[in-house]
């Protein structure tokens, strides 16, 4: 398989092939087949966001700028003390005759394209650093983007200081073509693109900014909001509930037959940094259906990525089911925790149990299949999504903020000739030894045997 | 059952919510219990006319039952959501309990204060933030953690690897061209090693040093550091350190080189333990001479 | 097992006897082995150096299991080739830069000093020995009700660069906490065995000067980071006249702190005398921030692997 890591200590993208059961953290397993670091630049200017269009890769950094890059293959040149080479050696049999073998593969190059700069704004959250109760300092950086449902050459970008930027990718070049303002802090801004409709919806939310549905309209001018959410209602000790939302995704609408037509119709998921599952169903009222709590004492969530196949997922992470009463989804606490929960808060899986060390600060399911996941610990670990078996684990010298991946082809590797055999012959040998030694025992055995009875 | 033959069985054989305290007080347990004892008075079983006020889902009421609904004990209790506003809900109780005993009244309105204060202190309490991050420690774990700690101690040599360190320092001239904390005699044989055994390669040796154990540091004298002492000072304190390192030789003398003992030679084991023991004593000899010396090198400054 | 074998005596005294002289006679075996071994060696010192070399005890410590973090320049034929293991280096800086800017030296070390609330005597005391240790301390007493973020902002706003919390349990010191401001990171370490000056046998007394600073055994990426904000913490330039050194000795996850003058007695001989106090430091957990995200934090199973160390 192929990922795409981004590396927030240098601002970095680290090209990653590997194939599956590979893990560097032990020396004898299977090693990664190359790990190599692109577009290199300094932390402030580390990437938060990838999306890959087309053949071509666009990059958001957290210096405010967004680039385009183009993609080519080209097949990778081993150099003769390359460790690629020792690796199949050591993994297959290290007494063997140094045979290069080589597997074939390609790495990626980038070329750069086209570049928008300036499109974060740091003074914007001064105020929301002053209120929040966690952070002293809120940097700005992009907190998603997405291509338009309905126009894939259209990228919509939002920043954490509540900036929506619409950008156009034509003949290679990237244009900045309408920049909205919306109420700051943003953690998300998740597009709705479970159905094609002209007017782009996407709601987005924060500390203390409760969850809004927004419409931009075709020709991208203008955006109303056409939605608010309202907060629970205050707890046991009559205490305000606090609002933090930090990830949405929708699920289709509602397709009964009570749907009242002059209420919008929009279902979708929440996750809360006060550890609450929301649902909402724009039909039941501007309060949440469900508001449950998922973990004890409150404990931050900070990841939502819907389970399901790869059928029923939208491009941008939504799930094309209406059910409300059946889905599963994956989320990241701000420990090591990276759990699946289902739909009524019961916990079904934890990935990575033992393994993880550091917050996930990244998960994404891809295909239905697989679970990226990339955090402090500066591991980047892909897991078998149902069975949360883990499939590879490669260490990235740096904490990881986005991980992207390009496909799930195994590399392969060419087997040397002749050596079938030879292990043939190993493995037998031993089990020759073994009989006797079986053989050996028994006689001993039987003697013991016969020596108790005689005593006896 | 008339009250009273209920509070012959409760007082006299055996009740449920009864709790005896050591000091010979009795509680009782019952949820509608307005004062938590447990006497004829304030028993919810044993009257049949009784209310009490009781908290619910942070809502406060007042609960009250009469013997004209005792035959429907699911409908027995009648309740009164209490106002938000301390001094109107008082005000609600005395209208509810007009004409009951002076008792309820009382007993109520000082209950209702108490779970109003007790509801007050539980919002301070989420209020504050928690600083503290409590994890529990097992006996086991506590153990094997002071087990390992005794072990790695040993198994650190702490003096061994400070004295080697210091020394590499030293012979890699971190200290720079005119160490201050070396003795001039030994800074000559520490040169003129250097110079036999690596006369070019000492820069190279210094680069090879630092890659090698990227985790020290290396301190690397200022050049306004060496200003800082004036060279009055630099004099007197070279003096100073001559007559220790005399005093040090004569004490070495002394005890024939027993302080060697903590370097690698493992020649010197045979020593015997006399000689240890009084290792620590001269060198605080050696470290009061320099207490006394301190204060005249301070005014030199 | 194979003496009972060989020896098949019933009579007691015999049977030790025997043994006696068998024991007797391995023993001279082994003295004249040493004995000729020594004088080879005498006559020809690379076979001792031939032979330390081989013989090299198998400790804990050089049977631990393999860390990937580990700046690999000594091992051939590891895992990454090397570009990557060049790359890496220069990753490990940016990385621990971004963190501690201790690199230029206009910006010293300037140390908010507190408890945590409702402390006790154990604590201050503590905090006393503390600000001998550190460099330009503050210390401050606790108040109740400020919240730790509202003290983060005080301390940026007049330039402290670290906060020192010393936490205290049931009339005993039992950890430190130290925040990097303005941007975190957090350590929580636990501390343990304490040791206070007056109980250490033949301590000297301190002077004013800075000491300079030992750090030993920080290999692993987390290791070095806890590194970093020792040497972030203590001044860069230090006062050699003092001849005093802290050292912050790293086996097997616990961190030694222990201070000492020195004395170098010939080229190839250093007096030490320690000055106190000691105590055992322990990384417990490691967040990002001022206590935002966990990067990394101990669980007692993480000690289930005796050979697994993460420092």
């Amino acid at each position: 398989m192929r990922l795409l890591v981004s590396c927030t200590h240098n601002g970095s993208l680290k090209e990653i092939v590997c194939n599956q059961d590979t893990d560097t953290s032990v020396q004898t397993a299977r090693q990664p087949f190359s790990v190599k670091a692109h577009m290199v630049e300094d932390a402030n200017a580390k990437i938060s966001q990838l999306l890959s269009v087309g053949g071509s890769l666009v990059v958001a950094r957290d210096n405010g700028s967004v680039e385009l890059y183009d993609c080519t293959r080209v097949p990778h040149t081993v150099d003769s003390d390359d460790v690629t080479t020792d690796n199949i050696t050591a993994t297959t049999d290290k007494e063997e005759a140094p045979v290069v073998l080589k597997p074939m593969f390609d790495i990626t190059e980038f070329e750069l394209l086209s570049t928008v700069s300036d499109l974060l704004n740091d003074t914007r959250l001064e105020n929301a650093s002053k209120k929040s109760s966690m952070r002293t300092k809120i940097y700005d950086t992009f907190v998603s983007m997405h291509q338009l449902p309905n126009n894939k050459n259209v990228l919509l970008l939002a920043s954490k200081s509540g900036l929506v930027h619409i950008i156009s990718i034509k003949k290679n070049t990237l244009k900045l073509i309408k920049t909205h303002e919306i109420i700051a802090p943003l953690d998300f801004a998740q597009i709705y693109d479970n159905t094609n409709s002209k007017s782009v919806v996407f709601a987005y939310g924060g500390e203390e900014n409760l969850v809004k549905l927004v419409k931009l309209s075709a020709n991208f001018k203008e955006l109303t909001k056409i939605w608010e959410a309202k907060n629970v209602a205050n707890d046991r000790l009559d205490m305000r509930i606090p609002v933090w939302p930090t990830a949405l995704k929708f699920l289709n609408p509602q397709d009964s037959n009570k749907i009242e037509s002059d209420k919008l119709n929009y279902q979708f998921v929440v996750v809360t940094h006060w550890s609450h599952l929301a649902v909402y169903q724009t039909q039941h009222g501007r309060k949440p259906l469900e508001y449950i709590d998922l973990l004890l004492k409150r404990d931050p969530l900070a990841c939502l990525e819907m389970v399901g196949n790869e059928k029923l997922m939208t491009a941008a992470g939504n799930l094309k089911s209406s059910d409300v009463n059946d889905f599963s989804f994956v989320t990241t606490d701000l420990k090591k925790n990276v759990m699946r929960f289902n739909n009524k808060g019961r916990l079904i899986t934890k990935f990575g149990k033992d393994d993880i060390v550091g917050s996930a600060f990244f998960v994404k399911t891809v295909k239905g299949k697989y679970l990226l996941q990339g955090g402090l610990d500066r591991y980047v670990r892909v897991f078998d999504l149902e069975s949360a078996r883990r499939i590879a684990k490669v260490y990235v010298t740096g904490k990881c903020n986005n991980v992207l991946m390009l496909d799930d082809d195994e590399v392969e590797i060419p087997q040397p000739p002749g050596k079938g055999k030879r292990a043939q012959k190993k493995r037998h040998q031993p089990e020759n030894e073994t009989e006797q030694d079986v053989e050996e025992l028994w006689g001993h055995l039987e003697e013991n045997g016969s020596r108790k009875k005689t005593k006896k | 059952m008339s009250d009273e033959i209920v509070w012959q069985v409760i007082n006299q054989s055996f009740c449920s919510h009864r709790i005896k305290s050591p000091s010979g007080q009795t509680f009782c347990r019952d949820p509608y219990n307005v004062t938590g004892l447990c006497t004829r008075q304030s028993c919810p079983l044993a009257n049949s006319k009784y209310a009490t006020v009781r908290s619910d889902k942070g809502r406060i009421y007042l609960y009250m039952k009469t013997p004209e609904r005792a035959h429907t004990p699911a409908k027995l209790w009648e309740r009164i959501k209490l106002s938000k506003n301390y001094s109107k809900a008082l005000q609600q109780i005395d209208e509810h309990l007009l004409y009951w005993s002076k008792f309820f009244q009382h007993k109520c309105k000082q209950r209702f204060t108490k779970l109003t204060q007790v509801a007050i202190t539980e919002r301070r309490m989420t209020l504050r933030e928690e600083e503290r991050h409590y994890v529990g420690v097992a006996p086991k774990v506590k153990r094997r953690e002071e087990n390992r700690e005794r072990k790695a101690l040993a198994a650190a040599k702490i003096e061994k690897a400070i004295e080697k360190e210091l020394l590499d320092r030293l012979k890699s001239g971190a200290y720079g061209d005119k160490p201050l904390n070396v003795d001039e005699k030994i800074w000559k044989k520490v040169m003129g090693k250097l110079e036999d055994e690596n006369e070019d390669e000492e820069l190279e040796d210094e680069e090879l040093e630092e890659e090698s154990d990227d985790g020290e540091v290396e301190y690397v004298a200022d050049e306004a550091n060496a200003d800082y002492v004036s060279v009055e000072d630099l004099q007197k304190w070279l003096a100073d350190s001559d007559a220790e390192q005399s005093s040090d030789e004569e004490s070495e003398s002394d005890i024939s080189d027993s302080d060697s003992d903590a370097d690698e030679g493992s020649k010197k084991r045979k020593k015997t333990k006399a000689p240890k023991s009084k290792r620590p004593k001269v060198e605080i000899e050696f470290e009061e001479e320099r207490e006394v010396q301190q204060p005249e090198q301070e005014v030199a400054h | 097992m194979s003496g009972k074998n060989e020896i098949n005596i019933s009579n007691k005294m015999k049977r030790q006897e025997l043994f006696a002289d068998i024991k007797d006679q391995k023993n001279k075996e082994r003295h004249t082995m040493r004995r000729q071994r020594a004088k080879e060696e005498r006559e020809n010192p690379e076979l001792k150096e031939k032979r330390l070399k081989e013989n090299v005890t198998r400790t804990i410590d050089n049977m631990r299991v393999y860390d990937e973090t580990i700046a690999s320049n000594n091992t051939s034929g590891g895992n990454a080739d090397g570009d990557v293991d060049g790359e890496a280096d220069v990753d490990d800086q940016n990385d621990l830069m971004k963190y501690f800017n201790t690199s230029h030296r206009d910006h010293p070390p300037k140390i908010f000093l507190t408890t945590n609330v409702n402390a006790k005597k154990a604590a201050y005391e503590f905090a006393n020995v503390l600000i001998e240790i550190l460099p330009n301390v503050q210390f401050v007493k606790r108040k109740f009700g400020i919240k730790l973020k509202e003290i983060a902002d005080m301390c940026n706003k007049r330039n402290f660069t670290d906060m020192v919390i010393i936490n205290e349990d049931k009339k005993k010191v039992t950890g430190l906490t130290f925040m990097h401001l303005p941007e975190g990171p957090t350590f929580y370490f636990k501390i343990s065995s304490y040791v206070e000056v007056l109980k250490i046998a033949g301590h000297g007394r301190p002077t004013s000067h800075i000491p300079e600073l030992v750090l030993n055994n920080f290999q692993t990426k987390l290791g070095k980071t806890v590194g970093q904000l020792f040497q972030s913490i203590f001044p860069q330039n230090p006062d050699f006249e003092g001849r005093q050194v802290i050292t912050l000795h790293n086996q097997r996850d616990y961190i030694f702190f222990r201070r000492h003058r020195y004395v170098f007695r010939d080229e190839e001989k250093v007096g030490l005398q320690e000055l106190g106090p000691q105590f055992t430091m322990k990384l417990k957990r490691l967040q990002r921030g001022l206590r935002e995200e966990t990067e990394w934090e101990h669980t007692p199973d993480m000690d289930k692997e005796k050979k697994k160390f993460y420092l």
